[in-house]
């Protein structure tokens, strides 16, 4: 049958799985390269007449806006366009607006470690070229909304993803890097280096990861980088026993055997023969679910104020930093962050899955 | 006989191990223990932060043999008072969230490994997988948010006194449920035994009482009590790294709790108790699935 190659595609199994996860890991990418250079606003922006806007979507605010966020969208640009009272688009003594620590706005400004100058007229100056960024008069809509200092909820979560990113990069790092020796040379060589590999292995395996990673974060600063080396290392028994499992079968067949008797190296028997012929798709298919796990553990750890520190943005604290305004109609700050990182995750995980059955499909054949 | 000796052997090395590299990860913090939180010289002795580091983890070790971890060192209390305070309800709570994941999975997974090309099969592997992509704290605000906003039921405090159903029954049921199912626990647990039960249909031997006319359950329940326990113990070491994040969110006042907060103020001592004692919780785990596998199937046993 003749078949184009976009059907031959489909027609494998996890072939789908494998679009959307790669959709979502592209645009993950992109946003991570690009940061916030194509935004309206950068993730620094103060925009204080906009404290806690609602996003500016229309079907998104009629499906999804509470009364209550109305109300205090309503009040806030009644305050903000007031003419006189720009400093305060809000007062002080509001108590939608209180629990949120937000007293006024110049205080608001300097906490997060923006620059604080010029917060008087309500409008902070903008760094740089800003032609395009808020005029007088005729703000430009925030299209996810801002949180309780007027940032930029879009600009925010772009900024985030770099901090999602970049860890699990070196997670990877950590866990293949070390993994895949370890595992080709358990399951190669077997007697004494497999009993060692096992030790190390099962030793790792009797301590739960996030306390492991308390342990280290207790005794060094708490650095995301550091956590992340020790995500990496807690995963390398998954990879290791995996390889290992695997090679011990290939390394009795007759290709290698060949290759031994051809007097081939150890070291390109096992890294050419053995890892990249035979092992490159499971060291891919480990690298996007280990990226998933990693963006799980970031997120939880900035969460618990152990990971990314608040003047950096990660999905993860921004969750934190606004605990309760779900609860009092400012579904935003919270809402998009968590859809985020569900989707983030996900990508990655139904990348991987999708690409482990290919492979299956592809091997049983 | 030695091959039990064997296990138990290797169950006590890799106990010391695990110690030995907690003390390591520790003992790397720059600067002098003592001063960070400036203690007197009469605690840094009590501690024995005094002597050369290899003394100090044979006498630590020695402590913790006895079930003596040292005091706290922000404001010395006893850590093993503490950890007999907090450890019951964490307890309760891993493995009531462990019942509920079981009692979920179970008839999941084999469904799905029975029928995993049927459409249900096939929602099922789907909602497993988007589940286990929610980490524990986004469904816990979920949750939160769901309770609070439509129900409002919860109890917050910790309830005290004598034994009363319904506070006991809100404490716990919130945590048991996130853990259960923001953990993963429940995902791995279906794909794990769906895979098995795939694996076992189609055995010979599942073959063979097929054609022999024989009861099938028999011969699946049999093959499948290790690989379920085999599971479960694989997946504590998750189940109790949870723990902290939901003891977090819902402020339970657990053993995760607890080494959240000792992180918090860099409490050295009781971090390192919490996470022996969890090593020791996942070791003897480990213990007891290889001596149930050594009972239940002779091939273990050389």
């Amino acid at each position: 049958m003749n078949k184009s190659p976009v059907r031959r595609f489909l027609k494998q199994p996890g072939s789908y799985r494998i679009l959307a996860g790669g959709v979502i890991v592209f645009l993950l990418a992109l946003a991570t390269l690009s940061g916030s250079a194509w935004t309206k606003y950068g993730p620094d922006d103060l925009d204080l007449d906009n404290l806690l806007s609602p996003p500016s979507v229309k079907w998104l605010k009629g499906l999804l806006t509470t009364e209550e966020g109305m109300r205090i969208q309503a009040r806030n640009q009644a305050g903000g366009r007031g003419g006189e009272n720009h400093a305060r688009p809000v007062s002080s003594d509001d108590e939608d607006l209180d629990f949120l620590g937000v007293q006024d706005s110049a205080a608001a400004g300097t906490a997060t470690g923006m620059e604080g100058s010029g917060t008087g007229n309500g409008r902070v100056p903008e760094t740089g070229e800003s032609d395009n960024r808020s005029e007088a008069g005729k703000a430009k809509p925030h299209v996810l909304g801002t949180d309780k200092n007027g940032r930029d909820m879009l600009a925010l979560l772009i900024a985030g993803a770099r901090n999602c990113f970049l860890p699990g990069l070196v997670t990877c790092a950590f866990a293949l890097g070390l993994g895949v020796p370890l595992g080709l040379f358990a399951g190669y060589y077997g007697g004494r280096v497999r009993k060692i590999v096992g030790t190390f292995n099962s030793t790792i395996l009797s301590l739960p990861r996030l306390v492991l990673i308390l342990v280290v974060i207790c005794a060094l600063e708490p650095n995301v980088y550091y956590t992340m080396g020790v995500l990496g290392a807690t995963l390398i028994p998954r990879v290791s026993e995996l390889i290992a499992t695997r090679v011990r079968i290939l390394s009795n067949m007759g290709f290698i055997l060949a290759a031994k008797e051809a007097a081939l190296s150890d070291f390109t028997i096992l890294y050419r023969h053995l890892f990249w012929y035979q092992n490159r798709a499971v060291f891919f298919i480990q690298f996007s679910l280990i990226m998933a796990e990693s963006i799980l553990v970031e997120t939880t750890l900035s969460y618990l104020q152990f990971g990314t520190k608040p003047p950096e943005v990660s999905w993860g604290n921004i969750i934190e930093g606004s605990q309760m305004s779900f609860f009092s109609g400012f579904y935003w700050i919270t809402f998009f962050p968590a859809v985020a990182i569900i989707l983030a995750i996900l990508g990655f995980f139904y990348l991987g899955d999708g690409l482990n059955a290919r492979l299956a499909y592809r091997e049983g054949r | 006989m030695r091959t039990i000796a064997k296990i138990v052997g290797f169950f006590a090395g890799s106990l010391l191990l695990v110690s030995f590299l907690i003390f390591g990860i520790i003992h790397l913090t720059p600067g002098d223990i003592a001063e960070i939180h400036n203690l007197s010289p009469s605690t840094a002795h009590q501690l024995y932060l005094d002597r050369p580091m290899i003394v100090q983890y044979f006498l630590w070790f020695k402590g913790c043999l006895t079930l003596d971890f040292g005091i706290s060192m922000v404001n010395g209390a006893k850590v093993s008072s503490l950890i007999g305070e907090y450890m019951p309800p964490t307890l309760l709570l891993a493995f009531g969230s462990l019942f509920l994941s079981l009692l979920v999975a179970i008839p999941l997974g084999v469904y799905r490994g029975l029928r995993p090309v049927s459409p249900l099969g096939k929602f099922i592997s789907l909602a497993v997988y988007t589940l286990s992509s929610i980490p524990v704290f986004v469904l816990g605000y979920i949750v939160l948010a769901v309770v609070f906003g439509v129900f409002r039921f919860y109890v917050t405090a910790p309830p005290e006194g004598p034994f009363q159903f319904w506070p006991y029954v809100s404490y716990y049921s919130l945590p048991i449920f996130v853990l259960a199912v923001g953990n993963g626990t429940i995902g791995e647990f279906v794909r794990f035994i769906s895979l098995e039960v795939q694996n076992v249909n189609g055995a010979m031997f599942i073959k063979a009482a097929r054609a022999r006319g024989s009861r099938l359950w028999r011969h699946f329940f049999r093959s499948m009590v290790l690989p379920i326990f085999n599971i479960i113990v694989t997946n504590m070491a998750v189940l109790l790294g949870g723990l902290v994040v939901v003891e977090r969110i819902f402020n339970f006042h657990g053993l995760g709790w607890l080494s959240w907060e000792a992180t918090l103020k860099r409490d050295f001592s009781v971090i390192m108790g919490i996470t022996l004692v969890m090593a020791f919780l996942i070791r003897v785990f480990m213990l007891a699935n290889d001596l149930l596998a050594v009972w239940l199937d002779p091939r273990m046993r050389e």
